[in-house]
C-alpha cells in the first residue's frame, strides 16, 4: 500500500512529476497536498475502469460517463477528508457504487425498455429500422447482441449487493477482501453473496450455456 | 497419513466415500472463485483418474483432503460434474458482455467540470478575510463599520452609565465615618441658622407691607 522509497527520493520523483513508484494512497496524499498532477495520474490509471463499471451499473455511455467524472470530482472535493487507511481504490469503488446505486433508483420509473417496431417509420431519422440480413456473420453478431443483452438483463435483476459485488469482481477484477471493504461485508459473506449469485446467473442463462 | 493397515489405494478410496454431493456442492464456491483449490482438485483428479491413477495412489498424497475428496466425487458424479461445469461455463460466458472505451473528450470535459468545481469552491476564512480587505471597493464594509461603531457606542456608553452607578453605590458603601460625623455637624448647624432665623422674624414690630 505504502510505496518503499525513502522520503528523500519520494520527494525527488515527486518533484520531476514521476508518481510511478508512489501507491495510489500516497498520490492521492498528494492531491490533498494540493498537487494537481497527482490527479491527472490518478484520472490516468481509473478513467477506464471507472467507465467500464459505470457503463455495466447504467447501460448509457454518455451517462455512464458523467458519472465517471462525477466520482472523480467527488475525489477531488473530498482530498481533505481523505484518510489512507483503507486501498484509495476501495474508497474510489466505494463513492462510485454510491453514485450508481443512487443514480438507478432516481431513474427506476424512467428507465423502461425501448420497443422498437420494424414496420414504422423513426421519428428522428424517417427511416425504418435495419433488419438482419440472413449472411452468417449478422447473424452471429445478433446472437452476440442478444447473448450480451441477457447477461446485462441477468445481471442487473440480481439484488443490489449481488449485483455490485459481481461487476466488481468479475468485470473489475477486484478480490473478496476488496468487495467486502467497499460492500462493509466480511470475506467469508462476500464469497458467500457471489456464490449465490453465480449460481442464479447459472440458471438464468441456461440456454447461451 | 495412512490409517493403520490399509494400502495408499485402499486409503483413497476411503477418501472418496467420505463425501456426498451436498458436501461437495459446498466446495463449489472455492471450485469457482478460489483458483488455488480449483488447481488442486484438478491435479488430485488427474491423479486418481489419469492414466498414472495407480501411480499417484501410491505417492504420498500433496493436496489437501478437502480437494481430493472431491476430485474423488467429481469423478463418480455426473450431476455435480455436470453442475460445475454449467457455473463455469455461465462464468466464462460473463466475459461476453463488453462495455465501450472512455470517448475522446472525456478528460476534457472532466478538466472543464473540475475548473467549475475549483471556481465554485469555498476559500478558507483567512483567504477570504484577506481577498475582502484587499480587493474589495470598502463600500461593503460601510455597513459592517457602522454596526462595529453601534456596538462600540452602546458598549461604552452601557459601561459608562454601568460603571457611575456602580461608583456611587460603592461610594455610598465606602463613606468614612468622619465624614458621617462631618454631615451630622453641618445638618446641625443648618438646623440652628433655621432656628435663629425663626426667632428673629418673631422679634419683628415693623408694620406689614400694604398691598
Amino acid at each position: 500500500m505504502v510505496s518503499g522509497l525513502a522520503p528523500e527520493q519520494r520527494r525527488a520523483a515527486i518533484a520531476r512529476g514521476d508518481f510511478s513508484h508512489l501507491a495510489d494512497s500516497e498520490v492521492m496524499l498528494e492531491l490533498k497536498a494540493g498537487n494537481m498532477d497527482a490527479f491527472d495520474v490518478l484520472l490516468a490509471k481509473y478513467r477506464k475502469p471507472m467507465v467500464h463499471f459505470m457503463f455495466r451499473m447504467v447501460h448509457n455511455q454518455a451517462v455512464a460517463e458523467e458519472l465517471a467524472q462525477e466520482v472523480f470530482l467527488r475525489v477531488y472535493r473530498s482530498r481533505e477528508t481523505y484518510r489512507a487507511e483503507a486501498r484509495f481504490s476501495t474508497w474510489l469503488y466505494r463513492i462510485a457504487t454510491n453514485l450508481g446505486v443512487n443514480y438507478a433508483r432516481d431513474t427506476r420509473y424512467e428507465r423502461t425498455a425501448a420497443t422498437v417496431y420494424l414496420d414504422e417509420v423513426d421519428a428522428e431519422t424517417g427511416m425504418t429500422p435495419d433488419v438482419a440480413d440472413t449472411t452468417p456473420s449478422a447473424e452471429v453478431g445478433l446472437l452476440r447482441e442478444e447473448r450480451m443483452e441477457a447477461i446485462r438483463r441477468h445481471v442487473m435483476a440480481l439484488p443490489e449487493r449481488q449485483r455490485n459485488a459481481v461487476l466488481m469482481h468479475k468485470y473489475q477484477g477486484m478480490d473478496y477482501q476488496q468487495i467486502g471493504e467497499v460492500l462493509k461485508l466480511s470475506e467469508s459473506a462476500t464469497k458467500s453473496l457471489l456464490f449465490r449469485a453465480y449460481q442464479t446467473l447459472r440458471e438464468k442463462l441456461k440456454e447461451f450455456v | 497419513m495412512t490409517k493403520e493397515g490399509m494400502s495408499e489405494g485402499e486409503n483413497m478410496k476411503e477418501l472418496t466415500r467420505t463425501i456426498n454431493c451436498k458436501t461437495c456442492g459446498k466446495h463449489f464456491a472455492d471450485l469457482l472463485l478460489d483458483e488455488s483449490f480449483a488447481a488442486q482438485v484438478r491435479e488430485a483428479g488427474r491423479q486418481q483418474t489419469g492414466p498414472d491413477a495407480e501411480a499417484g495412489a501410491a505417492a504420498e498424497p500433496i493436496h489437501g483432503a478437502a480437494a481430493m475428496q472431491v476430485a474423488a466425487h467429481l469423478a463418480g458424479c455426473a450431476t455435480c460434474r455436470e453442475e460445475l461445469e454449467q457455473l463455469q461455463a455461465t462464468y466464462a460466458l460473463l466475459d461476453s458482455w463488453t462495455a465501450p472505451e472512455p470517448s475522446a473528450f472525456f478528460d476534457s470535459r472532466l478538466h472543464v467540470r473540475l475548473r467549475e468545481v475549483r471556481a465554485e469552491e469555498p476559500e478558507r476564512l483567512w483567504s477570504r478575510v484577506r481577498s475582502f480587505f484587499l480587493y474589495s471597493t470598502r463600500q461593503r464594509l460601510r455597513p459592517v463599520l457602522a454596526g462595529a461603531l453601534a456596538v462600540a457606542v452602546i458598549a461604552g456608553g452601557g459601561g459608562t452609565f454601568a460603571g457611575l452607578y456602580g461608583h456611587q453605590d460603592a461610594m455610598a458603601i465606602k463613606t468614612s465615618p468622619t465624614v458621617n460625623d462631618l454631615k451630622i455637624l453641618d445638618n446641625n448647624a443648618q438646623a440652628l441658622q433655621q432656628m435663629d432665623e425663626l426667632l428673629d422674624s418673631g422679634n419683628d414690630n415693623s408694620a406689614p407691607p400694604v398691598s
